[in-house]
């Protein structure tokens, strides 16, 4: 019988690259000559709203773009409110990976409530499955030289998940080829330094 | 890069791209000529696509006014013989509906490709209307390609289709095919020629043909149902409709990207049911279908929104009193309603066989952890300005309803705007809010309608509506681009699809040219001008035209970027800052205009009231925060020395 893909699940906002890290972890798994199936969110980027991309991987037989519920293997998710929101769509024996750093949408803003607790989020976000690793991509970007680096950051950490089916090698071809010549190292320490938190989490 | 991908003649190569990528890439692979849209999700990118490699290939490449334009468009370049390909969204499909109908019954004569991008779930739209009933409507052969690969081999594929049976083909894809991404093989580019380039073509004259007066459309009746009888026959044997053998006595047919998910089930449960893989699901392989079923016990059908297939295989069944096989959406193996994935149809298939089906379980998340986040105007939108400034101008809408319209700008709907009463289909707001003024309603009627959408068909409304006499406001909001589907040309943005610049038509003089009296044109970003003239708009009797201008920052930025002038001068290039001396904690700017770049601080006045904070990073400066502020707390960042 066909073996089952590899499901990536990504998530976050508008504007915080998920789409790029779908680009680099695509043309890795092409440059592999392995199938991808995926799909995207378009137009919500600008617009503040929910971003998700789904990837299937596989040496053949993949058919599905979408992931189903309790399907996926990894979720990786730029925002914590929306690895809430997802996390019903890895399965329990799966990873679930988040940035903690929040984007209170206006929609917040003009209610007058508070943002939810970030703690309580992730909280809630363990009782989906055993391993959640959590940490503010945002600032350790930052702390690199550019925030918006934080996408990379969170690339490196999946790279790091048991069974991931793109080897760093790979995956470091692509991003250097994928992001803009002139941030090329600081993309690199960027997956580094995700790599470096998953992997002392994982063991 | 990616780009010159889809220009590579590397046969053999595989590349991974998005499925409208894909079509645009099977397009050039088949030797397009002609290709014409008005932009809609999830068309948008063929377009987007084909357009920035127009120059390069060769073929002419417009986005028209509206979709009917765009269809006749196309269908004048198929009647000269060029191969053409016209693409829209599901809805706006309806807006060309009337030349499609007729353009079915004349038929192709260059290869010619409709693509219809329906949207099931609808992501993006105001419904999620099955386009494949077209088939029986139009007298059309629709495709449906279940993923990238095929969106391209349909698409190269399909002209030569077109030109054997000199009908167009209606190839239906849906959002999980033109937004997947995954890889694909790239075929050969067709060498091709441009007639349009040099004008020397002669014209094939067929008047009997293409001029449907009834006599000549009684004929074309009859020939296209010909047409259709023939095309079933091929369609019985054509490599579009395949089988998956299998060895069980229970079979499924499907087709589009539900076959994707029918195979993922079948894996999921473990079985063996052979699959009838349709690619035209209009005109149905009848006698393909009748063999499949003969020697199964039972038939599943499994198939996105309208039971289509399942309807053509009863009645298919009926005539052979074979009706109690099928198992379709009158069985509940799935509703006509969103969109299908793996789980759906594996639920579905074992609910229905009686068969065991275990899946890890989950909750619902916590309601009051999940944020809502919902698409909103962009930091810097000059519909932000208009609406807050109508809002002023009408108090709240305290005796005023307002018909809107389809772009970015219903996005004004959200709180704390609040600006819409009605919104219905592309250029609706004039023809209600003219409806309205009819209507015996004492409130004052304001439309709203963006330039591309005007452009597209608020021109006729306003026409109609000052002719009959209508009272509306009409306020045009004009950001100078087609921004809501990714910032495509229209009449208003000076530049066409192959990048080329041209001189923008005037709105003003266009509506002036109706002969309407009282119209003024506004920058949207002087908050306190554009208040007092919308006012001045709706005291006024009879209708009035507001044409609030207003660059879309999104656009501005690409302008900038390729050091093109656009209107208006800027305001404080730094951006603003809220100074925590001067502010009130009044909460206008935080509540009142829900800009993404306004959060609140940690900060407290005196009074312990809240402070707002802007972020610099987010805040793409227009000026209207500081305007709205009581106080003048809000100022320039140039202050700061930024």
């Amino acid at each position: 019988m066909m073996e089952k893909p590899y499901e990536i699940f990504l998530a976050g906002t508008g504007g915080q690259g998920i789409l790029t890290v779908s680009d680099i972890i695509c043309d890795a798994a092409n440059n592999m000559g392995l199938q991808i199936r995926g799909a995207e969110t378009h137009g919500m980027a600008q617009r503040g709203g929910s971003v998700v991309a789904y990837l299937r991987i596989a040496n053949d037989n993949v058919y599905a773009p979408l992931i189903s519920e309790r399907s996926a293997d990894v979720l990786a998710s730029f925002e914590p409110v929306e690895a809430l929101r997802y996390a019903k769509y890895v399965k329990t024996k799966g990873v679930i990976i988040t940035n903690t750093s929040k984007i209170i949408p206006s929609s917040v803003t003009i209610s007058n409530k508070p943002y939810p607790n970030v703690e309580k989020v992730l909280t809630e976000v363990n009782t989906y499955v055993d391993k959640v690793i959590s940490f503010n991509a945002t600032k350790i970007a930052q702390n690199l030289g550019a925030a918006i680096a934080q996408n990379v950051v969170i690339l490196g950490a999946l790279s790091a998940v048991e069974g991931f089916p793109i080897p760093e090698e790979e995956l470091m071809k692509s991003l250097k080829s994928i992001v803009k010549q002139k941030f090329v190292d600081l993309n690199i320490s960027a997956f580094i330094e995700g790599q470096k938190i998953a992997k002392e989490f994982l063991n | 890069m990616k780009l010159k991908n889809l220009l590579s003649e590397e046969t053999g190569k595989s590349i991974v791209v998005l499925g409208n990528e894909a079509i645009a890439r099977g397009a050039i692979e088949g030797g397009l000529q002609a290709a014409y849209t008005y932009p809609g999700t999830p068309s948008s990118e063929i377009m987007n696509t084909l357009s920035l490699l127009s120059k390069e290939v060769g073929y002419y490449a417009e986005f028209s006014g509206n979709e009917k334009i765009a269809l006749e468009g196309a269908f004048a370049a198929s009647m000269s013989g060029l191969r053409s390909l016209f693409c829209a969204k599901h809805v706006g499909i309806n807006v060309a509906m009337d030349a499609l109908m007729t353009v079915a019954y004349s038929g192709a004569r260059g290869g010619m490709i409709i693509i219809s991008a329906d949207d099931p779930a609808m992501h993006s739209s105001q419904n999620e209307q099955d386009n494949r009933w077209l088939g029986r409507f139009s007298n059309l052969l629709v495709m449906t390609p279940s993923d990238a690969q095929e969106a391209q081999e349909f698409t190269r594929e399909g002209f030569e289709i077109s030109e054997k049976f000199e009908i167009p083909i209606f190839l239906r894809t849906t959002t999980r095919v033109n937004h997947s991404r995954s890889n694909i093989t790239l075929e050969s580019i067709m060498n091709q020629n441009y007639p349009h380039l040099t004008n020397e073509i002669q014209f094939e004259k067929d008047p009997a043909r293409f001029v449907t007066l009834p006599m000549n459309a009684r004929a074309n009746h009859r020939r296209v149902k010909k047409i259709l009888a023939e095309v079933e026959e091929w369609a019985n044997t054509c490599k579009y409709n395949k089988i998956i053998e299998g060895s069980e006595k229970v079979g499924i047919i499907t087709s589009g990207v539900s076959f994707t998910y029918t195979m993922e089930a079948k894996r999921e449960l473990k079985r063996d049911f052979p699959i009838l893989k349709l690619g035209i699901d209009h005109p149905l392989p009848k006698n393909k279908i009748k063999d499949f079923i003969n020697n199964l016990d039972k038939v599943i059908i499994i198939e996105e929104n309208e039971p289509i297939i399942e309807l053509g295989v009863r009645e298919l069944l009926n005539i052979n009193e074979m009706g109690q096989k099928v198992l379709g959406k009158n069985e509940g193996v799935t509703t006509v309603f969103g969109e299908l994935d793996t789980r759906i149809v594996t639920k579905g298939i074992a609910t229905v066989l009686g068969l065991q089906y275990e899946s890890e379980s989950w909750n619902e998340p916590k309601q009051d952890l999940l944020v809502v986040r919902p698409p909103t105007l962009c930091a810097g939108c000059p519909h932000r300005a208009t609406f807050y400034a109508l809002n002023k101008a009408t108090k709240n809408k305290r005796n005023a309803i307002i018909a809107t319209d389809i772009g970015c700008y219903t996005l004004g709907f959200m709180p704390p705007l609040h600006i819409g009463d009605s919104c219905v289909c592309m250029g609706a707001s004039i023809g209600v809010g003219s409806g309205w003024s009819h209507s015996g309603l004492k409130e004052d009627k304001i439309s709203i309608i963006g330039d591309s959408t005007f452009w597209h068909s608020g021109l006729a409304g306003l026409a109609s509506a000052v002719y009959n006499r209508s009272k509306i406001t009409l306020v045009i909001v004009d950001n100078f681009t087609t921004a809501m589907t990714g910032m495509q040309p229209n009449p208003s943005s000076g530049n066409l699809a192959s990048g080329d610049p041209v001189k923008p038509l005037s709105l003003e003089k266009a509506v002036r040219g109706l002969g309407i009296e009282h119209v003024k044109v506004t920058n949207a970003f002087k908050v306190k001008e554009t208040t007092q003239i919308l006012k001045e708009a709706i005291e006024h009797e009879g209708v009035s035209v507001v044409i609030s201008e207003g660059i879309c920052q999104i656009h501005k930025k690409g302008k900038i970027r390729a050091k093109e002038e656009f209107p208006y001068p800027e305001v404080d290039k730094t951006g603003y800052y809220i100074d925590s001396e001067v502010c009130i904690g009044c909460a206008t700017c935080a509540t009142k205009l829900a800009c993404p770049a306004i959060s609140w601080s940690d900060k407290l006045t005196a009074k312990g009231k809240k402070i707002p904070k802007i972020d610099p990073n987010i805040c793409d400066p227009c000026g209207v925060c500081a305007q709205v502020c009581p106080t003048g707390a809000i100022k320039g960042r140039k202050e700061l020395g930024a």
